[in-house]
């Protein structure tokens, strides 16, 4: 059965069941999709087709044109309203965040004349997912910011994550953070050396052990510590090791005397 | 906590069964056979090391004013009152390792994946079902064991109980060291 | 502030104990009463030796030198290298290999005892013993190449003992029962280079290998466990059992009784406990003696009680029908019920703690082997030249101790089953095809026609640590609802007589349709009782007369048929496992070998050893799964023999 259905204004007749993007086909309508092709089945996974239908008691709601189907005679249909442009943004940030390096993701948002303020912008190193936890632990978490998030640099396609090797304690804890290993820490030869993104280095000197000599901490790490113990912390000299064997010689006291 | 470990070093004879205990006990399975198996494999909470000729398996304290609380940054190390254990919420650690350079006794450190640190949890999960701490349960001569509070201060008198939440036969001489 | 605990009851919780998992109620009764005696119990002792090392439980424990002792852990952080340098593979694979050949010298010392006795008899040495059966004399004799014709048995009986004597000693060659394996094993065992060659010589050479800096690598540790294992199977447990027949004669079935129930508050009850037949059959037959029996009434019995307990207990109720007091692990409870007057033990699987409990009650625990020692006991040695004499000895002692007895402290639990036992390979023959026609046919028929859907040997001991016996019941009864046929010895086959399997009955109540049929036809349970547990070699050639009858497979790894010891306990259980998987038997144990702390020889055992010998490991602790296991693996034989699918169709 025929059915008349207005998509940006404009009213044309379809078949009941047809998707909205198949509606739209032969039109000078235009839905940008990523994930859809005429020999598959729809399978909604990129959200970028999404646009704005509106009920009989005129609310709207967003929805995914590959498989809408077109039920009601006299529905309305949005393609460029400004919800729509929202949740395309959204769909493209998320993609982005993924899989930053796709070039061809910048340019449908370039083409969608989808300006994306909040996502990066601009390419990432490789296994960088931009998640940001590196720069929230250090700044945020730990107080230190030597590695930061700068957003104006957004504008410019710039990496936004910033690190100041001076500034590096050398916790290591962006490494431990980083989802992807793409932040690196490497002890050797009594230096820790910090990479970070495949950009940036840093290299501090490890502190020796008054006990046994080994190499045991960064001194800006045991600054962190004893700075933020109340009173003196015992024994910060002295690797873990050797600490645990000052507590066991302690604790056997007894049995040897 | 109305019972607590109470080690006595002297009966230790070093044969490493807490250190296999508590490694099954905080392993994905709970079960010796399979997580010898487990893809990041289990580690121990405490080391059982020799000093002279006497072994001694060394815990985390559970110190009243834990210096680990103070230094992370996450409070991802808490204690939750007086006399309760010290708890690392692994969700939160970062691995920054404050906490390995703020302990005294030496008694943590970063697992073997390198993210998250490695805290003596006294079993709480255990302890939650009405079990032992595993360390105190697979000791086969009694070195550790996990007795009611009020038997402890008949043998070591009360003044751990300011300190720390472990007690170690004769502890005197680590208290005058611990803390401020 | 109110102060928050993270953990509100700290009410610590007894969890489920060994003993909560006893399901005969004869062990359930005899065990309170032992607790209500106070005296100590395997139950008790097997909870305070909780938790088990787990170093021990996953073999990575060596104790072989004094560079030790070492243990390897297995969580990577400490040591992964003994201080010798062995890896956790050669611990396994050496502690292994050791536990093997213990098992194996177990049979095969029993062997070496029996056959020396029968020299003795031979010689005139030992008047007491006889010729049981001297069809199987010659027959066995034959296989030794012993000259028969125009000789009398006592001649034949000499050569044979010297020519089997002279194996123990054999440093080159092969075993002589070796030729009795089907053609595809003897193949396999000689391509392999396991083909046993002495008895002894296998075991000290595995002492030899597994001594600090020998034999380290798995594959040729076990190996050289498996030629140990073979020279038990086809070696030292088959002699023990074929002399076994031939000085006491060859089993026919039998209908006896089983449990501690057997035991009688108005005679003398003599427990006989152990695994020699030469001590228990000499034990009976001095108590059947007219002046015993007259001695007991004397004391106000009504006559002698002998029954048996573990091993010789099979041994005399195969070819006895003497009833059993009990398994291995009911051997405390005997004594515990205050009745036992006297019990005789020799050697092997006997607790050391029996004086102990012996002590609570008037019980004499008497010693009789020069190679069994136990504190407390009474040790009466038997000498077989004059074994009826010491025998009677023996019973006397019984019979005074008697009269200690205190009545107000007998407690037997009133429970007793019948069981019908004395199957061999030789008489199932004439089971099956009756009188005339004696021959294993109908049981390879039954297979091929799919009533049967193959046979399955289910042995070994029991043990606190899975269900003390009830994992047999509850693993038989899958299977034979499954319609497997069922060859038990040992323990395992007393925990299944306890349960009323080895009656006729039992084929109604609990057999599949098919096997239903067959043994109906034939008259005979589907749990067939074949003995101790050196006659695990009658399951052997059992296997073999199948393979020759045709049908089922070319050799023993090709027929429908799987090996299992759900509740494994001693040594023995091992090395008769690896007789088993070597013969090519896919063998299900119920708690794993200690050999999970190394994952390449645990793939070996469970793996690839079944490509290179035809039969392979398995470990599963749940009987039912376990049976699972075994029918999936009987079902996997069917299919590559082409056999029709069960007739009444599949679960």
């Amino acid at each position: 059965m025929a059915l008349r259905i207005t998509i940006d204004g404009r009213e044309i007749r379809v078949e009941t069941g047809t998707t909205i993007l198949e509606a739209v086909e032969g039109l000078d309508i235009h839905i940008p999709t990523l994930c859809y092709h005429g020999g598959a089945r729809p399978y909604r996974a990129c959200q970028i087709c999404r646009v704005e239908i509106e009920d009989e008691q005129g609310r709207r709601r967003v929805a995914s044109a590959c498989t809408m189907p077109v039920r009601r005679e006299g529905q309305q249909v949005y393609t460029r309203s400004e919800a729509v442009l929202e949740a395309r943004r959204e769909a493209l940030q998320s993609l982005l965040a993924s899989h930053p390096k796709v070039d061809w993701l910048w340019e449908m948002a370039e083409e969608l004349g989808v300006a994306i303020p909040e996502s990066p912008v601009g390419p990432a190193p490789e296994g960088c997912i931009l998640c940001g936890l590196c720069a929230r632990t250090c700044s945020e978490v730990l107080g230190i910011e030597a590695i930061t998030y700068d957003r104006h640099a957004l504008g410019d396609g710039e990496l936004p994550l910033r690190v100041d090797p001076s500034a590096c304690i050398g916790c290591g804890a962006c490494a431990a953070v980083c989802p992807t290993g793409v932040i690196k820490q490497d002890d050797r030869d009594g230096w820790r050396q910090m990479e970070w993104w495949g950009m940036e280095r840093a290299e501090i000197e490890l502190q020796r052990c008054a006990g046994c000599g080994e190499y045991f901490a960064s001194p800006g790490a045991l600054a962190q510590a004893r700075k933020r113990v109340r009173g003196s912390l015992p024994m910060s000299d002295f690797c873990p090791t050797c600490r645990a064997l000052a507590a066991r010689q302690k604790l056997t006291l007894e049995i040897r005397t | 906590m109305e019972r607590t470990i109470y080690v006595e070093p002297e009966r230790c004879l070093g044969c490493s069964s807490c250190e296999l205990a508590c490694a099954v006990a905080h392993s994905q399975s709970g079960e010796l056979f399979q997580a010898i198996r487990e893809n990041l494999l289990s580690e121990p909470r405490l080391q059982v090391e020799v000093v002279g000729d006497q072994p001694l398996p060394l815990h985390c304290l559970h110190c009243e004013d834990a210096p680990c609380v103070q230094v992370c940054p996450t409070e991802a190390m808490a204690k939750t009152g007086p006399g309760e254990p010290v708890i690392c919420d692994r969700e939160r650690c970062v691995g920054c390792s404050l906490c390995v350079l703020a302990c005294p006794y030496g008694v943590l450190r970063l697992d073997r994946g390198g993210k998250k640190v490695l805290k003596c949890d006294l079993c709480i999960g255990r302890l939650g079902q009405g079990l032992e701490p595993a360390c105190a349960e697979a000791c086969p001569s009694s070195a550790i064991q996990f007795l009611p509070l009020e038997e402890i201060d008949q043998r070591e008198g009360d003044g751990w109980r300011k300190e720390f939440l472990i007690v170690y036969r004769g502890q005197a001489a680590l208290i005058s060291q611990a803390g401020g | 502030m109110a102060q928050k605990t993270l953990v509100e009851e700290q009410v610590l919780i007894q969890p489920l104990q060994a003993k909560d998992r006893i399901l005969d109620e004869a062990t359930r009764e005899g065990l309170e009463r032992a607790e209500e005696v106070g005296t100590t119990n395997v139950w008790e002792r097997f909870e305070t030796m909780q938790p088990q090392c787990g170093f021990g439980k996953l073999g990575l424990c060596c104790k072989n030198c004094n560079l030790g002792p070492c243990r390897i852990d297995p969580f990577g952080m400490g040591a992964q290298r003994g201080v010798c340098g062995a890896t956790a593979a050669t611990i396994v694979a050496r502690n292994l290999a050791r536990k093997t050949a213990a098992g194996a010298a177990c049979h095969s010392d029993h062997g070496r005892h029996m056959v020396h006795t029968m020299l003795m008899m031979a010689e005139g040495e030992a008047e007491d013993y006889h010729i049981g059966d001297p069809a199987k004399l010659r027959t066995v004799a034959e296989e030794y190449g012993v000259e028969l014709d125009g000789r009398d048995d006592r001649a034949i009986a000499r050569d044979l003992a010297e020519a089997m004597l002279a194996e123990f000693g054999q440093q080159h060659g092969e075993l002589n029962f070796v030729k009795r394996a089907p053609e595809g094993q003897q193949k396999t065992w000689r391509q392999l280079g396991i083909s046993p060659r002495g008895i002894d010589l296998e075991l000290v050479e595995i002492l030899h290998r597994t001594h600090i800096g020998v034999d380290n690598e798995y594959h040729s540790l076990l190996s050289s466990a498996m030629r140990a294992a073979l020279s038990d199977g086809w070696g030292g447990s088959m002699i023990a059992t074929d002399v076994s027949d031939i000085l006491f004669g060859m089993p026919s079935p039998v209908r006896a009784v089983i449990n501690l129930g057997v035991l009688r508050e108005d005679q003398v009850n003599v427990v006989v406990h152990g695994h020699v037949p030469l001590l228990s059959e000499m034990v009976l037959a001095a108590a059947q003696s007219p002046d015993m029996i007259g001695l007991a009434k004397e004391k106000g019995a009504t006559g002698i009680n002998v029954v048996g307990m573990c091993c010789t207990a099979n041994e005399l109720l195969m070819r006895q029908g003497i009833p059993v007091a009990g398994s291995f692990i009911q051997q405390e409870l005997a004594i515990a019920t205050g009745a036992v007057d006297a019990m005789i033990v020799d050697v092997q699987c006997i607790m050391p703690s029996l004086p102990v409990v012996a002590e609570c009650f008037h019980t004499k625990v008497i010693s009789t082997d020069p190679r069994g020692h136990f504190e407390g006991a009474e040790h009466i040695e038997l000498d077989e030249s004059r074994a009826l004499e010491i025998a009677k000895e023996i019973i006397r002692r019984g019979i005074e101790a008697y009269g200690e007895r205190n009545p107000d402290r007998v407690r037997i639990p009133d429970e007793r089953m019948d069981l019908i036992a004395g199957f061999t390979t030789e008489n199932i023959f004439h089971h099956l095809g009756g009188r005339f026609r004696g021959s294993y046919r109908p049981l390879n028929d039954g297979i091929i026609a799919g009533r049967i859907r193959g046979v399955a040997g289910v042995v070994g001991c029991d043990n606190p640590k899975n269900m003390s016996g009830s994992a047999h019941v509850e693993m038989v009864k899958e299977l034979i609802k499954h319609d497997v046929a069922v060859l038990q010895t040992g323990c395992s086959a007393l925990a299944c007589a306890r349960a009323g399997l080895m009656q006729p009955e039992a084929t109604f109540e609990y057999a599949g349709q098919g096997l239903q049929e067959i043994c109906e036809t034939v008259g005979i349970p589907p749990v067939l009782h074949l003995g101790s547990c050196v006659d695990n070699s009658r399951i052997l050639t059992a296997a073999t007369e199948m393979v020759k009858e045709g049908g089922v497979g070319n050799d023993i790894s090709e027929l429908p048929a799987a090996g299992a010891a759900p509740e494994w306990m001693s040594e023995k259980a091992i090395a008769i496992g690896w007789y088993f998987v070597a013969s090519g038997v896919f063998t299900v144990f119920g708690t794993p070998l200690n050999v999970l702390g190394s994952p390449p020889v645990t793939r070996y055992l469970t793996d690839e050893l079944e490509g290179i010998v035809g039969g392979k490991w398995a470990f599963e602790s749940d009987p039912v799964k376990a049976a699972h296991l075994m029918i999936d693996h009987i079902n996997k034989k069917r299919e590559a023999l082409h056999l029709r699918p069960m007739m009444y169709g599949e679960e």
